[in-house]
């Protein structure tokens, strides 16, 4: 118990955009996000820089229409093919991934 | 709660479980058309709740009246709320009225007719309407089924997704979505196979073992045939009469997720269902009467992904692996492994597919005492001697007509094997290039080879019946061949009632004397009777079945299969099971709750 709440304490320190960076980047391998997506070039899908790059600036409302595509799939605006769905990805799975893509925005760094 | 009362709760708890006994339920009742007319061949389907002992499925059929009744008493309590459902190709349940008491239920379905089957009808109703082709579908069939059903709900659902895009160009949006399809699936089975392995930081090869190797071929007839939103079809039927009975019953056992169950059987006292997992290094067991679990490692320190079982003669379970040298037995009852690692004299490995097994279903060496094996790897057969080891291979000799023509995963994979009832020959055959020959294990020399009409024909797992009659499963061209190994001649090739089925494997049943067919692209078993040359249906409980190779208890006389959907965004069944045809064949009916499997020699 002791331990628990230390450790509870001790991610309560920790700035909560790091950590949902962290779980969102190991959800997309996890979750097979790779099959189809890479973070700067163009895959079976688009780079996820680039979906960051132009929805970022709407980062609420979009992290729950990203959340929303990655779990329904389907056709959008980045070419012919459509998403496939995921109907294995949780809704609070695909906000986190949602939010890491989002985060990319602006970042140019090599996050992987 | 002090300690005096906590103590007379505790008593008062235990005096009731004494005194009430545990509500055992019967649960039976009736299928119907809406105008009340009694519907035969209709699946009632009960889905337990996950901490349910025993199977987590279980599934009976209505016989001519319209009744049903579930072999087994159910210990929990069946209620409105119990996932208890009616189902039958072409129709849909509308009502359900429950009547009886809590011990006796009584169940009634109503059932409609629905014109469009596309929740009912198999993934093969579509492949037989959109490419009737018998060459194409053969050519398709080989390339697209090896991990799930083609076009299942998933790839019907992705058309609709295509379909909704309304491209400027449709036949370009179809092309490149199918064509990047085949290339997700590709990452996909490579992620999946990896699963043992993959904690060790190994790099995914996503053109190995599953890859489609002819995509730009698969590709053209995606885009050819998958073109509109695919959610609607008519008129399928089962191509052969329905052999179900009121003693047909279906008990599927859940297995946890992650895995890649490949087949099952069942042995062990109590009888557990043992299934291969080839995504990993196990085989899960799981105990028939109770549902428990238990995982039994393979004792290596590299993955050899278990792939095909075999009983042996003694009640222990033979492991074969995917694509490596390998070779495990396990003692189900005292969960103690034996392994040997195959390399040739020449230093060279091998890669195992089947064990040579007899009419019985069990392993069959030959008089030394010497497992034959098939080997995908070199395209070969060998043996290895359990005493010491001592391995050795012949390469197959190449079929003439077919040296040009070994296009398919770019090899004459040697596949299945059987041994003869004088243990002098095995005989295999060759998925890649539609052919299989003999060997004999005496003279060293190869009989054959013999060629089938199709280089597509994809001749997967055989089987050998007690007169030495060899059935091969021809999962390209969806058709059974017979051959009659004694004087060398094709006695016939049946076609199967729906030549879209992916026939994986076929099964010689020693007691019925009958050769069951379990299909990756249909949801039923086949059953070919030799003596009439009839076939007969088992429809399965569900869609996505993607059935392997069918086992037959030789003290209960039950079908023992599982399914083997091998890539996870599929979202078919995980199940192990076991399927009495209810046929009276053997003396006594089999029931989950007395299941002890003794082997016939105890």
């Amino acid at each position: 118990m002791k331990r628990t709440a230390y450790v509870l304490l001790l991610l309560s320190m920790l700035p909560v955009p790091v950590l949902a960076q962290d779980a969102g980047e190991s959800l997309v391998t996890s979750k097979m996000c790779y099959a189809c997506h890479q973070l700067d070039s163009v895959s079976l899908g688009p780079p996820w820089r680039a979906i960051a790059a132009r929805h970022g600036e709407r980062r609420e409302v979009m992290v729950e229409v990203l959340a929303g595509k990655i779990i329904r799939g389907g056709g959008g605006n980045w070419g012919l093919v459509p998403m496939v769905p995921n109907q294995r990805v949780s809704e609070a799975e695909a906000r986190t991934m949602a939010q890491w893509i989002l985060s990319l925005a602006g970042n140019t760094g090599n996050s992987r | 709660m002090n300690n005096k009362r906590l103590w007379l709760t505790t008593l008062a708890m235990t005096l009731a479980c004494h005194l009430v006994p545990a509500s055992a339920a019967t649960l039976s009742g009736h299928v119907l058309d809406t105008n009340g007319n009694p519907l035969p061949g209709m699946q009632v389907i009960y889905t337990r709740d996950a901490d349910a002992r025993g199977a987590s499925v279980v599934t009976v059929f209505s016989g001519t009246d319209g009744s049903f009744a579930f072999p087994e008493d159910f210990s929990e309590r069946i209620t409105s709320a119990s996932d208890i459902g009616a189902r039958g190709l072409g129709y849909e349940q509308v009502d359900r009225i429950q009547a009886g008491d809590r011990r006796a239920v009584d169940l009634t379905f109503v059932m409609q007719m629905k014109a469009n089957q596309v929740d009912t009808a198999p993934a093969s109703a579509w492949l037989t309407r959109r490419l009737p082709d018998r060459r194409e579908q053969a050519a398709f069939i080989m390339n697209c089924i090896d991990c799930h059903q083609v076009p299942g709900p998933e790839v019907r659902h992705y058309a609709a997704a295509i379909a909704d895009l309304h491209a400027a160009d449709p036949e370009q949006a179809l092309r490149q979505s199918w064509d990047s399809i085949v290339k997700y699936m590709n990452f996909l089975s490579a992620w999946e196979f990896s699963r043992g392995a993959r904690g060790e930081g190994v790099e995914l090869d996503t053109e190995a073992v599953y890859a489609v190797e002819n995509s730009a071929d698969v590709v053209n007839v995606m885009t050819a045939i998958f073109n509109d939103r695919m959610d609607h079809i008519s008129d399928y039927e089962w191509g052969a009469p329905v052999i179900t009975t009121p003693d047909t019953a279906v008990w599927e056992y859940a297995v946890p997720e992650p895995n890649n169950i490949r087949e099952a059987v069942m042995l062990g006292d109590p009888a557990r269902l043992l299934a291969a997992d080839v995504g990993a290094n196990r085989i899960v067991g799981i105990e028939v009467r109770t549902g428990r679990q238990r995982d039994y490692e393979v004792p290596t320190d590299y993955t050899i992904g278990p792939h095909s079982l075999h009983r042996g003669q003694d009640g222990t379970l033979w492991v074969t692996p995917l694509f490596n040298n390998t070779v495990a037995r396990l003692n189900p009852d005292s969960g103690e492994w034996e392994t040997w690692q195959l390399t040739t004299p020449e230093g060279g490995g091998v890669g195992i597919h089947d064990l040579s097994f007899s009419a019985d279903h069990e392993l069959l060496t030959d008089t030394r005492g010497r497992v034959w094996f098939s080997d995908i790897g070199n395209r070969a057969v060998g043996y290895f001697d359990p005493a010491d080891g001592e391995t050795r291979i012949w390469k197959t000799p190449v079929a003439e007509s077919r040296a040009n023509d070994v296009a398919l995963y770019g090899s004459a994979a040697v596949y299945g094997l059987v041994m003869t009832s004088d243990q002098k020959e095995v005989w295999y055959s060759q998925l890649g290039n539609g052919v299989f020959g003999g060997f004999n294990v005496e003279t060293e020399e190869f009989i054959g080879p013999f060629v089938l009409p199709d280089a597509n024909a994809g001749p997967r797992r055989i089987s050998i019946s007690d007169d030495d009659i060899m059935y091969l499963a021809l999962y390209g061209t969806g058709q059974i061949a017979e051959f009659d190994i004694k004087t060398r001649q094709m006695i016939a090739i049946h076609d199967l009632p729906d030549t879209a089925s992916a026939p994986y494997a076929v099964t010689w049943d020693p007691v019925r004397k009958v050769v069951w067919a379990a299909v990756s692209n249909n949801d039923v078993i086949y059953r070919f009777d030799p003596a009439t040359r009839e076939f007969g249906v088992l429809p399965l409980p569900r869609p996505q079945t993607f059935i392997r190779m069918i086992d037959i208890d030789p003290a209960t006389g039950v079908l023992v299969a599982s399914t083997a959907n091998i890539v996870e965004v599929v979202n078919g069944p995980r199940m192990a099971m076991i399927i009495d045809p209810g046929d009276g064949a053997y003396p006594e009916r089999f029931l989950t709750a007395t299941a002890t499997a003794p082997h016939p020699a105890d």
